[in-house]
């Protein structure tokens, strides 16, 4: 009798998704399907829409990562009117970039995946989280780190 | 409602959304500190591992509050809003997709077979063999299942009982944290809830109430795309510069974000208080600029708003009067 085990939903990233495992006779992994239970129409949506609402759209796909689409929507609008930016134009890009990459791995890092390092994979539920990492550094700790992020934001 | 020992419940979920409002809150800074002292977080997809399972195996009404984002797109969206409407005493459409459609309700202009076939076969799609979703697969293992999707995008309200309305794409985090001192203050018998149904985490009048911008008597002989002013004067009214500019229709609470840096306002915060639809206002406030008499002049003027139902419902179509394009409510299904 083959056996299967739902993930549902996957957590700690963004984006929506689903994994359902199927094992054999012997417990094995017999094999494993990704699913996709999200579509919102973007790619429907940003048709006809002018060039210049495509960096306030398109940022809108993904909240925790809007700097990349920002940036795909910005280029493509360069080459819609098939110019070249000017160096400073290039290098504030770069900055923004620069700045999201920090932030996103952070955000990763602390909120979202690193929480299953520190805590461990076995640790519960309730503290394998962000606030459980606060809970096992000292609220102490976390009250000092929180400010330094706050001021990386600005 | 005072505290008993036992820390009240607090869950977020995300439908049909981006994950933004999400990062909103975790930007409250310390504030999470404040969430951690007087809640218990069980369901936080974000955050943390909790499974929809474990959300069902919970009481009826046991969780304190629910932030609920994103829209309703499919059966699974509207399945978990009713779950957690079933487990939460109060719960706050969060931001704008779950209070008015947001970006994604613009795909109310179009039938879902129409999205569909979009997505999967775009000029950067790899689909050779033309494979789309389907609601029921059938593996050698099993079947598979993923969510149908609906007829159209709707907002939390058009699906449950919704007690506050919370505006924004994505809320500000400084409205978010007033939000959770003040549920701070409700639960340690300090403060009481605003009436159901109240708009919490924003003003009441509308984004030009909040903007520096210097204001004339605004009127307009062509409406310009802003690539086409640059530079944009850093003082005046970016309306008045013949820029469409959403903020008349707006609400505040944002301190004019956009406006305050060069760019228009595009409406994120959705409908300001006593405004009945959006996108009605807001033609009304661009028809009142307008310097001409002639018709002809005013249709050319008017031509210069190169997409008027994505300026005037960018983020509301769902939420609107309207709610969607008639094609969209056909009940084709995919």
């Amino acid at each position: 009798m083959t056996q299967r085990i739902s993930i549902d939903p996957i957590t700690r990233l963004e984006g929506h998704g689903k994994i359902e495992i199927f094992l054999d006779d012997q417990g094995n992994v017999a094999n494993t399907y990704f699913q996709i239970p999200e579509l919102r129409g973007f790619e429907r949506f940003v048709v006809g829409r002018p060039i210049e609402e495509m960096a306030l759209i398109t940022n809108r796909i993904c909240g925790v990562c809007p700097e990349a689409h920002n940036m795909a929507a910005s280029k493509a609008a360069d080459a819609a009117y098939k110019v070249d930016p000017p160096r400073t134009g290039k290098m504030l890009r770069e900055l923004l970039y620069s700045a999201f990459y920090c932030a996103d791995h952070t955000t990763h890092f602390y909120a979202l995946g690193g929480p299953d390092f520190v805590m461990g994979p076995d640790a519960p539920v309730a503290e394998r989280n962000i606030l459980g990492v606060i809970h096992k550094v000292g609220l102490e700790i976390g009250s000092k780190v929180i400010p330094v992020l706050r001021s990386r934001v600005g | 409602m005072t505290v008993n020992g036992n820390k009240r419940k607090f869950a977020m979920y995300w439908a049909a959304s981006c994950g933004g409002c999400e990062i909103a809150v975790l930007n409250t800074h310390e504030k999470i500190l404040d969430v951690d002292a007087n809640f218990e977080v069980v369901f936080w997809p974000v955050a943390m591992d909790a499974k929809y399972k474990d959300v069902e195996a919970m009481e009826d009404g046991s969780i304190l509050l629910t932030l609920f984002n994103g829209g309703i797109r499919n059966d699974e969206n509207e399945h978990i809003a009713k779950l957690l409407r079933r487990k939460s005493k109060i719960i706050v459409a969060f931001g704008s997709c779950a209070s008015e459609g947001c970006i994604p309700g613009l795909a109310n202009l179009s039938p879902v077979g129409e999205i569909v076939s979009t997505a999967f076969h775009t000029l950067t799609t790899d689909n050779p063999n033309e494979i789309y979703p389907r609601s029921t697969f059938d593996v050698p293992e099993g079947e598979l299942h993923i969510p149908t999707l609906s007829s159209v995008l709707r907002p939390l309200d058009q699906v449950v009982d919704v007690d506050y309305h919370m505006p924004g794409c994505p809320p500000e985090s400084h409205q978010i944290a007033a939000v959770i001192e003040l549920v701070i203050k409700v639960i340690h018998g300090e403060a009481e809830l605003p009436p159901k149904g109240t708009v919490i985490g924003a003003g009441n009048s509308t984004v030009c109430d909040e903007c520096p911008r210097a204001r004339n008597v605004k009127s307009i002989k062509a409406f310009k795309r802003i690539q086409d002013i640059a530079p944009v004067d850093p003082t005046l009214c970016i309306l008045e510069q013949g820029v469409p500019c959403n903020g008349p229709a707006t609400r505040s609470g944002c301190n004019a974000r956009c406006p305050q840096v060069g760019a228009q306002c595009i409406g994120c915060y959705g409908p300001a208080a006593g405004v009945m639809d959006y996108g009605a206002r807001l033609i009304t406030a661009f028809s009142s600029v307008i310097d001409a008499n002639e018709p002809d002049e005013i249709e050319k003027i008017l031509d210069g708003i190169p997409d008027p139902t994505g300026q005037v419902y960018r983020f509301n179509l769902a939420g609107s009067l309207l709610k969607a394009n008639r094609s969209a409510w056909s009940k084709e299904q995919v």
